[in-house]
């Protein structure tokens, strides 16, 4: 290995990086933002709580299990039309950030619905008998309660988005996953490949410590 | 007043509905504490959540200060619960927030500026002996403070009605008193109405004032606590009873005893007078005491004694009915 061939690989791991980085930074804030209140959604409007609402419930399940059926691959080709519409270009990191925030969102609003079903009813009750509104119970009990499990449920999905980017690369989207399909598999060079794949261990490794840590920090047990 | 009319609560289920309370009619007034005693399944818990609508009825009214509420729901029933504050065996608190946190969602539900909360939660903490613990997290402390927490929690509102579901069942003996005293306490020094359950009787003894005893979803038998314990008339209430007071004699003393065991049962100031030796005194019979006890009640006594008597059989009889004139009631166990 020369100098010049390690450099080169630096600078395409540093681009490949920052496009992940990208890609993972814009869905993991959609799915925060459009995940939570549909998880939310799908907790308070299901059988026996304050906005029992049969058909917003069965709907909500249903759009997002459609979206989770669905095999990543071809997700990313379907909303092609939608990506176009939205951001003026298929390609490219922030482009390949369509389907993984739909893919997130949907992944997600379950993560916050079974966290929030591990909420103790207890608790709830006790807010209801106090006279506390809907949006105290949501905000200072759901959420507030939620919290590790939410936090816990936000590094699963960030650890499957960095898995689910390597598959942009099919429509362009670049990243570290990229890189290895192009040079390692494409171009027999297991050495780029070995490389990746070691950063993207790391990557996930340090993911799944730091959000262990922040769940525990919100866990007061 | 809280007044429950034929109270029912009915849980659907496609097969078979389960009735957890038939027809129920209560009379809770005002600063008194009340309690609900029975055994588990006995529909206790989901007659308690009447009275907030936590459970609604499916037949009968719950009047509040004569103000017929059953059918509230939405802003008013709301600002209804905001008047109640409520306990739980679990205590139930929001264990992602600290002590003071807790007890200011009371507060804030009730639409509390910030600055009162400040002010307002202190004293709270402070009555229930817990001004120390202000920033610590419920998993940070034992199962009587959870249930202080819990105490001030419900009573931030400064409600009219505490509604207390097994406040006591998790909690050692001695936590368990310190938390009744706590009640207590609370109820003399703001006159706050309790309606307490419980599925033991010597919760009931120490600190209600009147209770209701349930069974099968069947409100058996209502009355002062004195007279359930000195006077049951359920058979339900009887088994109660029997259970917290144990006076069962052996064998063998059956078996060699000459003359009668009496059961002899005192009631009020009668308790506190020396018969058994005005007894001696006065008829040529022996008196052997074989078992008893004298509680206090309410503040009243309640005695009851197992004694051996012995003598001549006609004197024996007088003695009897001397006894008999002087105390609540004398049973001839044996003999």
């Amino acid at each position: 290995m020369d100098n010049a061939y390690v450099l080169e690989l630096i600078a395409d791991l540093s681009k490949a990086f920052g496009e992940t980085f990208y890609m993972i930074a814009i869905s993991l804030t959609l799915s925060l933002l459009f995940g939570v209140p549909l998880g939310l959604l799908l907790y308070v409007t299901d059988k026996g709580l304050f906005a029992e609402n049969r058909f917003v419930n069965a709907f909500s399940g249903l759009a997002i299990n459609v979206t989770r059926s669905t095999p990543f691959v071809i997700l990313l080709v379907l909303v092609l039309p939608l990506t176009q519409r939205l951001i003026g270009t298929t390609i490219g990191p922030i482009a390949a950030s369509v389907p993984l925030s739909i893919a997130a969102i949907a992944f997600y609003a379950r993560l916050v619905q079974s966290s929030l079903l591990e909420v103790d009813k207890g608790v709830i009750e006790a807010a209801v008998s106090m006279g506390a509104s809907p949006r105290m119970i949501i905000v200072d009990v759901l959420l507030s309660e939620g919290l590790p499990g939410l936090l816990r449920g936000l590094t699963i999905t960030a650890v499957s988005l960095i898995g689910y980017s390597a598959m942009a690369g099919i429509v362009g989207g670049g990243g570290v996953g990229d890189l290895a399909i192009r040079f390692g598999y494409y171009r027999y060079q297991t050495d780029v490949m070995v490389i990746t794949v070691a950063v993207l261990v790391i990557l996930v490794q340090a993911v799944q410590t730091f959000g262990d840590l922040f769940a525990k920090k919100f866990d007061r047990l | 007043m809280i007044n429950l009319q034929h109270i029912t609560v009915t849980f659907a289920d496609s097969l078979h509905p389960v009735s957890a309370v038939t027809d129920v009619s209560l009379k809770i007034e005002t600063g008194e504490i009340f309690g609900i005693v029975g055994t588990s399944g006995a529909g206790k818990s989901t007659l308690l959540r009447t009275i907030n609508l936590l459970q609604r009825p499916t037949g009968g009214h719950v009047l509040i200060e004569g103000t017929d509420i059953t059918d509230y729901d939405g802003e008013n029933l709301r600002k209804l619960r905001l008047q109640m504050g409520m306990i739980f065996q679990h205590f139930n608190l929001i264990h992602t927030k600290t002590v003071f946190d807790n007890v200011a969602f009371t507060l804030k539900a009730a639409g509390v500026g910030k600055t009162e909360i400040q002010e307002r939660v202190p004293p709270l903490l402070e009555l229930v002996g817990l001004a120390d613990k202000t920033g610590a997290y419920p998993g940070q402390l034992s199962g009587g403070q959870k249930q202080r927490v819990g105490i001030a929690r419900a009573l931030a509102n400064n409600p009219k009605i505490l509604l207390c579901d097994e406040p006591t069942s998790a909690l050692d003996s001695d936590t368990t008193n310190s938390i009744l005293e706590l009640l207590k306490d609370i109820n003399r020094k703001t006159g706050i109405t309790m309606v307490l359950i419980t599925h033991e009787m010597a919760v009931v003894k120490k600190i209600c004032d009147r209770v209701a005893v349930m069974s099968q979803a069947v409100a058996v038998e209502v009355d002062t606590v004195f007279n359930i314990f000195a006077n049951p008339k359920a058979d339900f209430t009887k088994q109660l009873i029997q259970h917290s007071n144990n006076f069962s004699l052996p064998e063998r003393l059956l078996a060699d005893i000459k003359g009668k065991i009496l059961r002899i049962l005192y009631r009020g100031g009668g308790a506190e007078e020396p018969v058994i030796s005005d007894t001696a005194q006065k008829y040529s019979v022996a008196v052997n005491i074989l078992h008893g006890q004298i509680e206090y009640i309410s503040d009243l006594p309640l005695g009851v004694l197992l004694v051996n008597i012995n003598g001549a059989p006609a004197i024996v009889e007088e003695a009897i009915s001397y006894i008999k004139s002087r105390v609540e009631s004398v049973e001839v166990l044996y003999g």
